[in-house]
């Protein structure tokens, strides 16, 4: 156990950097998972910084603004361009809606002719559904204003709000919740998915680094000379290098569960992603000594842990829905087992979980073993090779 | 003998392979990942034309089914392929979200397990997702706003009829008058609608935060500056110790070729953007100094790192590494509400994030029309490329050695 305890020994050395990459990995996943675990249901899209300048402060008015702040959260500005402008600049503010002093009259004599002053941040987004939302809620308003002929009698009103917010409530019922209760397995599988990221950058700058110092040839040479067989060697250093990536993951799936609950773990699909994680983390734990073997850099291991790490997280659909990614760059990007991992978190994402294709996952999970065996296979091809120069 | 130091490590910095393949390469790979990963947000629209979100009505009353129906015709079409959906006319192909069909419970989840659909939607009191398949978070976000307005547009004509039948009008009309003027619909943005060129703006933001994150990329270059001139970080430095040269004038020679090589290096990063046809703004020449002045903040802080600390080598390249990554991060180059988020809790952070400056001086260029608070970023960075610069020459002038 001598060369599976100097490993230790030597990330323990390098605990400085150890501790600064887990720790920056582990505010980076904290914070991730905890600005998506606010969108409280599945179905949800987007919680917005918004201001609301009231000129009216009538009723109606306030109606209007409760309405617009519902889901999301009130920034308070003054009615003045440079601040506003420095509201959005400094990335607080998302959406402005500015309700005129003449709102209900002019409401009541043409709603077309609101002068509402809106002001959107760059996000599209964002600005769609402000659009939508205050649209639907002044043509309901509208149908009110259709009934009471033009004016809708002020002591009429203090029931129409009570009606309206009735009718904005969400009611549109998905039927999995009645069995499920919640969908917080979904917030479960978002947060597993963001591992894959820091698996990748601290496999390569924990696990990476150890691996090349233990195998630089002053320390190799000395054991070997000393008598330690190359095979237990070997095998004491894979099992070290896996322990130690193994306590990473257990730490962070603590942390995914701690965001979301402990009850997803008696649901299967939970179940089969946290394994196809386990197995990707073998994978990539695998890809990682494979590199190092072929390039064995001891200061490029946190550059390439770097890279591979964006390249891969912006590729597979880890930082942007892949909704949205290059089919192109989505399908090269299937030569990583990462690709397979995040296809399972996908998969539970997107279907109820009686919906849920359990052949599909283990069908993922067996190219991501088959891809595992390769790298191993590959390292060790490559260290009997090396071995054999060295003789 | 400066010019002669110069050139020679001008030179040698190009002949270390491992500074060409991460300082050099590695950003171009990663600003094409990049561009090839978003380049789908341009877009989103015409996605949905190829692959919009296919349902499937069933209703106990029918009435209730053809309600929804007509209600979705807004957003899509009825037929769940494109001939079928020939017979239904006044959809605009822009426009198109979903395609739906009618069905009875059985069919629809033969479907459903045929994944020709992705949900069942019972057209009832309320509207029911019944089940769903294969249906991404965006395509479930998008069929639950449509199906909430559908929601609300009922609830409030049940609520006006109730009205109506209780007798709370005040002048005649009859409810085929009424229904009439109850389907005209306001839109408060019509004037609006119209695209513009703020419709690629969900890419910019993501490329605000990596181009600065590149700009800022650098800051090994100055950690390994410091590393060649302090004779206890390397054996280089130990050499370089020895020679008649003082300390500042080797700092000068290692660190202005060095400056000199990123901030071009930058340029050509920006100029690759450009080619890519990231339209970034027309600000050509502020741009290019905000981040050459970002890099130069970069490669200060960097040398501020090596002079200020004796880390380890492998310590001191893994925070030149996570440092860009973690600014870039608060920066939402990976999370595009992070900046948002930091602003909120901790925004003396957003305030001396050198990537955060950047970023937000590329928005407010490309969208403010005045450069008055482009100057105020601009003179943020240069306070913090200043103290950085002090902090190096105290650095590097406090070293003293008992022995080597």
């Amino acid at each position: 156990m001598r060369v599976f305890k100097m490993f230790l020994k030597l990330v323990n050395k390098y605990k400085g950097l150890a501790i600064m990459y887990i720790g920056i990995m582990l505010i980076i996943y904290s914070m991730t998972i905890s600005q998506f675990a606010k969108q409280k249901d599945q179905f949800e899209l987007y919680e917005a910084g918004l201001a609301v300048i009231d000129h009216e402060q009538s009723d109606f008015s306030n109606h209007f603004k409760q309405f617009l702040l519902q889901d999301n959260y009130e920034v308070i500005v003054e009615d003045d361009r440079d601040l506003i402008a420095d509201k959005f600049y400094e990335g607080s503010l998302d959406y402005l809606v500015v309700i005129p002093e003449d709102f209900s009259e002019t409401f009541a004599k043409d709603p077309n002719s609101i002068d509402l002053k809106t002001q959107a941040s760059l996000n599209n987004q964002i600005s769609s559904i402000f659009t939508n939302k205050i649209n639907s809620y002044i043509n309901i308003w509208n149908q009110y204003r259709i009934f009471y002929n033009h004016q809708i009698p002020q002591d009429k009103i203090p029931g129409i709000i009570k009606e309206i917010d009735q009718i904005m409530a969400p009611s549109v019922k998905i039927a999995a919740q009645s069995e499920m209760k919640s969908e917080n397995y979904k917030v479960f599988a978002f947060a597993i998915t963001q591992i894959n990221y820091i698996v990748i950058v601290l496999g390569f700058s924990i696990i990476g680094l150890s691996f090349l110092i233990m195998e630089d040839p002053l320390i190799k040479k000395r054991e070997l000379v000393s008598g330690y067989p190359e095979g237990k060697r070997t095998r004491e250093l894979f099992a070290a290098a896996f322990v130690v990536i193994i306590a990473i993951w257990l730490l962070l799936i603590g942390i995914c569960f701690a965001y979301t609950s402990i009850e997803n773990l008696k649901l299967k699909a939970v179940q089969t992603l946290i394994l196809s994680s386990f197995i990707h983390l073998i994978a990539v734990t695998a890809l990682v000594l494979f590199v190092s073997h072929l390039y064995p850099q001891k200061n490029s291991s946190n550059f390439l842990g770097n890279m591979l790490g964006l390249v891969t997280s912006f590729a597979t659909g880890i930082f942007i829905t892949r909704d949205f990614l290059n089919p192109t760059l989505l399908k090269a990007s299937s030569i990583t087992p990462t690709y397979w991992n995040v296809s399972n978190s996908y998969h539970v994402q997107e279907n109820m979980l009686s919906k849920i294709d359990y052949n599909y996952m283990l069908r993922n999970m067996s190219v991501m073993i088959v891809m595992a065996i390769t790298f191993i296979l590959l390292t060790f091809v490559l260290r009997r090779m090396k071995l054999k120069e060295g003789a | 003998m400066l010019n002669h130091l110069l050139k020679y490590y001008s030179k040698i910095y190009f002949y270390n392979k491992a500074n060409i393949m991460w300082n050099f390469i590695f950003p171009f790979i990663y600003i094409t990942i990049f561009f090839l990963a978003l380049s789908g947000l341009n877009k989103p629209q015409p996605e949905f034309s190829e692959d919009p979100i296919r349902l499937a009505i069933i209703a106990d009353e029918q009435q209730e089914a053809t309600d929804l129906a007509g209600f979705l015709e807004n957003f899509g079409q009825e037929g769940l392929d494109q001939q079928e959906s020939g017979k239904t006319v006044g959809t605009k192909q822009e426009n198109l979200y979903l395609r739906f069909t009618f069905s009875d419970p059985k069919t629809a989840k033969e479907l459903l397990e045929e994944q020709k659909i992705q949900a069942i939607i019972r057209a009832d009191d309320p509207t029911v997702i019944e089940e769903y398949n294969d249906l991404s978070n965006l395509k479930a976000g998008l069929l639950s706003q449509f199906l909430e307005t559908y929601e609300s547009v009922r609830k409030t004509t049940v609520a006006i009829s109730e009205r109506y039948l209780s007798g709370d009008y005040e002048f005649e009309q009859s409810q085929a008058d009424l229904e009439a003027v109850h389907q005209e619909a306001i839109d408060l943005f019509a004037a609006d609608s119209t695209e513009t060129e703020s419709s690629t703006s969900s890419v910019l933001i993501f490329f605000f935060s990596a181009i600065a994150y590149i700009a800022f990329y650098p800051i090994n270059a100055g950690v390994s500056t410091l590393e060649e001139i302090n004779a206890n970080q390397s054996t280089l430095g130990l050499r370089n110790s020895t020679a008649p040269i003082s300390k500042t004038k080797m700092f000068f020679a290692l660190f202005v070729p060095r400056w000199i090589i990123h901030c071009l290096f930058t340029l050509l990063i920006y100029l690759y953007v450009n080619l890519l046809g990231i339209n970034l703004g027309h600000n050509y020449l502020q741009i290019s100094l905000l981040l050459i002045l970002c890099t130069t903040c970069s490669v200060l802080i960097g040398t501020a790192i090596g002079a200020l600390f004796s880390f380890s080598q492998g310590l001191k390249v893994g925070i030149s590494v996570a440092l860009p990554l973690t600014l870039g991060f608060a920066s939402g180059m990976m999370h595009n509400g992070m900046p948002r988020i930091i602003s909120q809790y901790i925004p003396w952070f957003s305030k001396i994030n050198p990537i955060g400056i950047v970023s937000n001086g590329l928005y407010i260029l490309y969208s403010d029309p005045t450069l008055n608070r482009f100057y105020q970023q601009i003179i943020m960075l240069s306070i913090i490329t200043f103290i950085a610069f002090i902090l190096t020459i105290i650095g590097l002038r406090r070293n003293s050695y008992e022995s080597l």
